[in-house]
């Protein structure tokens, strides 16, 4: 007894929407789950140091899981809940009943009509169950508590697990620092400059690593940039000589790559007199940085001042010209997106690795000052 | 006394385990007599113990399920056991490259361990008048199938090349499963052939 073409495809439609929200209701446990195991996991890590492995390895379970939820199969009879449902006069229910009979037509008949009604009016919508409801709300808490916690103990928002050993390292409280700095004795601050000209001279060396790099960086160009190179040098020389802008080195920037690796050398020989300098008591530092062009310069002559803030920009261009020769590429393009692109992309990692320095160089050097105070202390 | 009984989903977490270290066991014993020099036949034969422990491991449970009047739905408790043998494998996976690139295994080896195991709980479905060895046997050759297809693929291809493709696919076979036992296990019994 086989329903009307119509009625059939209702009764389909019904199916379908039904298995539909059951697989939704399924997810939405799955989600629940795996957002409370989480945020308790993340709780927990500010509280018990447990390995990151744990973490990683009971969020990969829980994720796992996700296909045992979709096809966990139902107690009950789910279809003849539908029909129940959607069928106040049994008549559905009837018409699955009746196999072959007499009334085969009237009963048909009475139930595709109940299906056609309800093609139209019928909505799936329930509210959510009491243990989605609950967990939900107790794993958002969870989370919340978690992030305050964070916040409190200065680990910014946390969406992973925090190494409270490691950070319980690297924090040191600026009070803490404060009465140490006035303690200091005379010996102490001779160590302490100490260390401040080492950092200096390590920021000093990174910044000619950096113009390494940045060598490096563009000795891979292809051999039609190393031709325009020799050739439009002498084109590229007066541009730069006119810019202004630029500093005295900038003007040698379209020399050959020989002459280039030697002027580095030469730079590097003024560094290393520049460091001689430093142990004589001389300003160094601030000469080699400007002569490195890692600062750009304001003023001239003799006013010549190191900028704290280095000029990308400047930097950028006297290594692009450098290498390129290309003096009024960048200027005739006239895009400052395309130029602001590529000192983004040229800076990046070199960002990345200073910030992590400064953190590590901080902690040790608080390190050395706790020994330092230490070592006196015993004497 | 019927909701008393102990349910067999929390059973199925440790076979699933137990599964998963017989599988091992049995790839390290017999990769023993295999030469090195094949390294695809080595795949194949991992795969081929893989499905067969799972194969056996389904129908065991179809068949004792069975005996204890349950539905024969109920035997699709035993995804549990394959989500926790995929999980096994995962674990093993994380805890040699600890990496964030073993998530991806979520995407396109999780889901191959599930497909075959619905496939097996489908195929051990007896209906009247159906032919459940043929099914059967059909259903292992498309799960070794899709297996290999996947474990091949993540041989020659690099992981980030493969997990698109993989995981669109999962997600198809997993929805049409999904729709499937949904015919067999839900509708199937009340309208079969009337709609």
């Amino acid at each position: 007894m086989k329903l009307a073409k119509e009625a059939s495809f209702v009764l389909k439609k019904l199916l379908i929407k039904d298995a539909l929200l059951r697989l939704w209701h399924r997810l939405q446990y799955w989600l629940v789950i795996l957002f409370l195991l989480y945020s308790s996991l993340l709780c927990a890590g500010f509280f018990i140091p447990y390995p990151s492995m744990v973490f990683y390895a009971s969020l990969l379970v829980a994720a796992g899981f996700l296909p045992a939820f979709v096809f966990w199969p139902e107690k009950e009879e789910p279809f003849l809940d539908l029909v129940k449902r959607i069928d106040y006069k049994m008549a559905i229910e009837a018409w699955l009943e009746y196999k072959k009979g007499p009334l085969s037509l009237p009963i048909k008949k009475q139930a595709e009509e109940t299906l056609r009604t309800k093609s139209d009016f019928y909505k799936f919508k329930k509210a959510p169950k009491p243990f989605i409801t609950y967990c939900s709300a107790l794993a958002l808490a969870i989370f919340i508590i978690s992030q305050s916690v964070s916040l409190y103990k200065g680990y910014g928002y946390s969406f992973k697990k925090i190494d409270i050993a490691k950070k319980s390292t690297i924090i040191v409280k600026p009070e803490i620092a404060q009465e140490d700095k006035i303690e200091l004795s005379h010996s102490e601050e001779a160590v302490l400059n100490e260390n401040i000209y080492s950092k200096k001279q390590k920021s000093f060396e990174r910044s000619e690593a950096k113009i390494e790099l940045s060598e490096d960086f563009f000795a891979g160009l292809p051999s039609e940039f190393l031709a325009e190179e020799n050739n439009g040098s002498e084109k590229a020389q007066e541009r730069s000589q006119g810019k202004g802008q630029i500093d005295s080195e900038n003007s040698d920037t379209a020399k050959s790559p020989s002459e280039s690796f030697s002027q580095k050398a030469a730079q590097k020989q003024a560094g290393t007199a520049g460091k001689k300098g430093i142990e004589e008591g001389e300003e160094a530092p601030n000469n080699s940085m400007a002569e490195s062009g890692k600062a750009s310069a304001k003023g001239s002559g003799q006013a010549l001042q190191a900028d704290p803030i280095p000029n990308y920009q400047a930097i950028f261009e006297k290594a692009y010209i450098d290498k390129t020769g290309k003096v009024a590429a960048l200027a005739e393009k006239g895009d400052p997106a395309f130029f602001n692109n590529a000192i983004t992309q040229y800076f990046g990692s070199f960002d990345l690795n200073i910030s992590l320095n400064t953190s590590l160089e901080h902690s040790l050097e608080q390190l050395k000052h706790a020994w330092i105070k230490a070592m006196k202390e015993a004497e | 006394m019927k909701d008393k009984k102990l349910s067999p989903a929390f059973l199925m977490p440790l076979f699933g385990f137990l599964l998963w270290f017989f599988a091992q066991r049995l790839q390290f014993f017999v990769s023993i007599f295999l030469p090195t020099d094949y390294p695809l036949l080595s795949i194949f034969i991992n795969i081929f113990i893989e499905e067969s422990l799972k194969l056996v491991f389904v129908l065991l449970s179809s068949f004792i399920l069975a005996k204890l009047s349950m539905p024969h739905k109920t035997a699709l408790l035993a995804i549990i056991a394959a989500c926790t043998f995929a999980s096994a494998e995962n674990l093993g996976y994380l805890i040699a490259f600890p990496d964030s690139a073993v998530f991806l295994r979520l995407l396109y080896s999780t889901p191959i361990h599930c497909i075959s195991t619905v496939l097996f709980v489908l195929a051990a479905f007896k209906k009247p008048g159906g032919k459940t060895i043929h099914k059967i046997a059909i259903a292992f050759a498309i799960a070794f199938l899709w297996h290999s297809l996947f474990n091949i693929g993540a041989w020659y291809l690099p992981a980030k090349w493969i997990v698109i493709p993989a995981s669109i696919l999962n997600t198809l076979a997993l929805s049409f499963l999904f729709f499937l036992t949904e015919k067999t296990f839900v509708s199937g019994g009340y309208l079969h052939g009337r709609i």
